[in-house]
């Protein structure tokens, strides 16, 4: 079930276990954040305030838990409000030759590091909606299934499909002018 | 498409890496124990959602038997204005007539909405006027006497 801690300690306000909890999930949540945010600083400030809502919410966590499934839920929508807070298009200007790299064949094993993942998170976002990029972060990028989103996101099976849908049409155009 | 799946492929091997994991997970732990101040302790309770609710159930109640508590008071102070001139003019006449008069006059010009015709009267004006129309009153009433009691004696010298 959960990895080394205690949830009815964690209920009690036992600190100590609490700290397991967030050891055991941070990584997990840092990459969402990350991957919807496409910034550092953002996804650390995301996965901060998701465990303190969570300390919050100790109260309502049941021994079966779904810690994990709180906390998801919690940083995706801390992610979604910090998205729309956020101008559409601030992203400064962005160097697209990393997408050339990346879709010729012959770069199949290149490994990226963090500024080029940045690069293609950024300019990926910029033609999305807020919407749109939570959804296709969260099932193309975190592979997580229609229903699990919309347990999460509160949206519909159908409101998925047509963002996905047409967030994956955006980014074959932006990709396909940049490559072509 | 291809070239977006290629690109997907690769974001999605990318584990991003959390930088200074202790800063943050000590920075949260120095949040949570802070956090518990007298205003927490006083508005905990809101965490509690049936709580919660079923205040927010028992302000609306509150608003509405509010609402209502307004309109009958609104309809029963109407209710005694209109009483208090009916005692002015009926039972009070005995001893202030001519102030009670005056006060009837007032309180109905107040009341009319249609104030284009009317004129303005001091209040001293008008009840030096109900006093002269009311001497008027009682000397016609004892002309009117002294007539019948003439005739009286008129006829009863005639007989």
């Amino acid at each position: 079930m959960n990895k080394g801690y205690n949830i009815s300690e964690i209920r009690e306000g036992n600190q100590i276990e609490f700290r397991k909890l967030m050891d055991d999930n941070m990584d997990h949540l840092y990459t969402i954040a990350f991957r919807i945010t496409a910034s550092e600083e953002d996804a650390r400030d995301i996965v901060q305030d998701t465990f303190i809502r969570l300390w919050e919410k100790r109260k309502i966590l049941k021994e079966s838990g779904r810690v994990k499934y709180l906390l998801r839920k919690i940083a995706v929508n801390k992610s979604y409000d910090l998205l729309r807070k956020r101008k559409r298009n601030r992203t400064d200007r962005i160097d697209m030759s990393v997408f050339k790299v990346l879709a010729g064949g012959e770069n199949a094993d290149h490994k990226l590091n963090e500024r080029e993942v940045l690069t293609i998170l950024r300019s990926l976002a910029s033609v999305l909606s807020p919407k749109q990029r939570i959804v296709f972060t969260m099932v193309e990028l975190q592979e997580m299934s229609h229903d699990e989103v919309a347990g999460i996101t509160g949206m519909t099976k159908s409101t998925i499909k047509s963002n996905l849908n047409h967030a994956k049409r955006r980014l074959g155009h932006l990709v396909d002018n940049y490559i072509k | 498409m291809e070239e977006l799946d290629k690109i997907k492929e690769h974001l999605r091997r990318y584990e991003p890496q959390l930088k200074d994991r202790d800063a943050l997970r000590e920075g949260v732990i120095k949040k949570i124990s802070s956090s518990r101040s007298g205003l927490d302790y006083v508005f905990g309770w809101t965490e509690i959602v049936w709580l919660r609710r079923s205040m927010a159930l028992a302000s609306v109640l509150i608003v509405i038997l509010f609402g209502i508590q307004q309109v009958f008071m609104t309809k029963r102070i109407e209710k005694l204005e209109k009483r208090m001139i009916s005692i002015n003019t009926d039972k009070v006449l005995e001893y202030q007539r001519e102030k009670v008069i005056a006060n009837s006059v007032l309180f109905t010009d107040l009341e009319r909405k249609d104030m284009n015709d009317s004129i303005k009267v001091a209040t001293g004006d008008l009840l030096d006027l109900v006093k002269s129309y009311r001497s008027l009153q009682t000397k016609y009433e004892e002309i009117l006497k002294k007539a019948r009691t003439d005739n009286l004696e008129n006829k009863k010298q005639k007989l």
